[in-house]
């Protein structure tokens, strides 16, 4: 059995995942990406082959992506995490033609076609309005780890407005409503509603068109779903691999260039 | 652009012009240019990025990406305006109306580039057109994304919307660029794959 992977090197987060050629996920593995990011792109690598019983020389082409895709040394070559997460979600959802993508550091959003090529996407320019660090800099404002970020969010009942787009000044935003007494369950929920409506205004400017799926790690948060649908009016597709999906749109690129070829090693530099 | 705004009507500048073309068809007669695998044709909207004026355009032609084409040429020279002739027997009237028609040529490559672009498109086998606002001057950018959305119902043509800047490097980020460049070009290679099988993307 030949295998294909993708390896998604992010800014907070290091995602593997390795597919047989039934386009199947086999294995994936996590893990933080940290300061060293070749280490790190060789350690989720490592880890996935672990989980899945899988021996190294099978792997027959790896495919990096994300930030830190020109890090993944032993790959063959490189995809942007743009059109990974658009090939992936297609994979998860064939119905989707628009994807929005939160990460740690940007929010993507994507339309694509029926073949989860990119039609057309946006991102949030340089700062980090809207995206993962801004929930970041409210978990550390308000002292709540980032997996309670949303469930203490949707005990909110009267959302405070965040009306500023920087996240740093959304920290300083976030202080100033604890100081006026709000409750944390109202002002996190404001947080959220925050993000949502700056990932809407992203999703209008490719324009939106249904089926919608959500990708990335902050994908797990269920206020953030929640928001997200609410503001869109509609149901966004997530999937239980969400923050797999563009390591695993990296791996389905993989194996479009094993099918293609046939090629039985991967090239000069690599690891085998 | 120098030339075309400090000789524009005088006898150096049409001279200057004159040997541009020359220069240019011998260049493009004998397939002499500084990208020579030329895969993807494309038209640049927007004010260059000159504070890495050189790498900007290195991220385009590593994919062999050439810019055949731009708005700005037009803009930034004073537009297609050849002259405005002035009646002096209504010289308030004659002048206010010189003006006006004067700063419509020029900005009618801002404000309708619809048609400009999709004359261009045409006339110069287009693969994408490259919008590029910059925060130091929101005259020239302000609407670009508009003027984008109104192009691509208009026509089925792959367009990338980069930000940064003509003089402030703190707001030019190469790496955020070169992934939006990057991105652009695999939509378009796919595009163009599918196009050659058949299957419109």
């Amino acid at each position: 059995m030949a295998y294909a992977a993708g390896v998604d090197v992010g800014s907070t987060q290091t995602k593997a995942v390795i597919i047989n050629e039934h386009k199947e996920i086999a294995s994936r593995a996590l893990t933080d990406t940290g300061a060293n990011v070749i280490h790190a792109a060789e350690a989720a690598f490592e880890e996935a082959l672990r989980n899945g019983d899988i021996r190294e020389e099978e792997v027959e082409y790896v495919v990096g992506t994300g930030y830190g895709r020109y890090k993944v040394t032993f790959g063959n070559t490189q995809v942007t995490e743009i059109s990974c997460h658009g090939r992936g979600a297609v994979h998860m959802f064939p119905g989707t033609r628009t994807v929005v993508d939160m990460g740690g550091q940007d929010t993507k959003a994507i339309r694509v076609s029926d073949s989860g090529e990119i039609v057309d996407f946006c991102m949030n320019d340089k700062c980090a309005a809207g995206t993962g660090r801004f929930l970041g800099a409210a978990s550390t404002a308000l002292e709540i780890d980032l997996p309670q970020l949303g469930p203490t969010a949707l005990r909110g009942e009267r959302a405070v407005k965040i009306s500023t787009t920087c996240t740093v000044f959304a920290e300083s935003e976030v202080l100033s409503w604890l100081g006026k007494g709000k409750k944390i369950e109202d002002i996190l929920l404001g947080v959220h509603k925050s993000i949502a409506a700056r990932s809407a205004g992203l999703l209008r400017r490719v324009g939106i068109e249904e089926e919608v799926t959500f990708t990335g790690g902050v994908a797990k948060n269920l206020a953030m779903i929640e928001t997200l649908n609410e503001r869109l009016g509609l149901e966004v597709n997530v999937s239980e691999d969400s923050h797999f999906m563009g390591a695993l749109g990296a791996a389905l690129f993989a194996l479009d260039h094993i099918l293609a070829s046939r090629s039985p090693v991967r090239t000069a530099g690599g690891r085998s | 652009m120098g030339v075309s705004n400090g000789f524009r009507g005088r006898e150096e500048g049409a001279r200057y012009f004159d040997q541009l073309v020359e220069e240019m068809e011998y260049k493009a007669n004998n397939c002499i240019g500084t990208l020579t695998d030329e895969k993807y044709r494309l038209v640049f909207v927007g004010v260059p990025c000159y504070p890495m004026f050189r790498r900007f355009n290195e991220l385009f032609t590593e994919w062999g990406g050439t810019f055949v084409n731009s708005t700005y040429l037009w803009f930034a020279s004073g537009g297609s305006n050849l002259g405005f002739q002035y009646d002096l027997s209504r010289p308030l009237e004659s002048l206010a109306e010189g003006v006006l028609v004067s700063v419509r040529d020029a900005m009618d490559s801002m404000f309708y580039q619809t048609g400009i672009l999709l004359d261009m498109i045409e006339g110069y086998a287009i693969d994408g057109v490259i919008y590029h606002p910059i925060k130091s001057c929101r005259t020239v950018s302000t609407g670009l994304a508009d003027n984008r959305r109104d192009l691509m119902e208009a026509r089925d043509i792959a367009t990338l919307f980069v930000e940064s800047d003509m003089m402030d490097r703190r707001v030019v980020s190469e790496a955020q660029l070169k992934n939006r460049v990057d991105a652009f070009f695999e939509g378009l290679a796919a595009r163009r794959h599918h196009a050659t099988i058949g299957k419109a993307v």
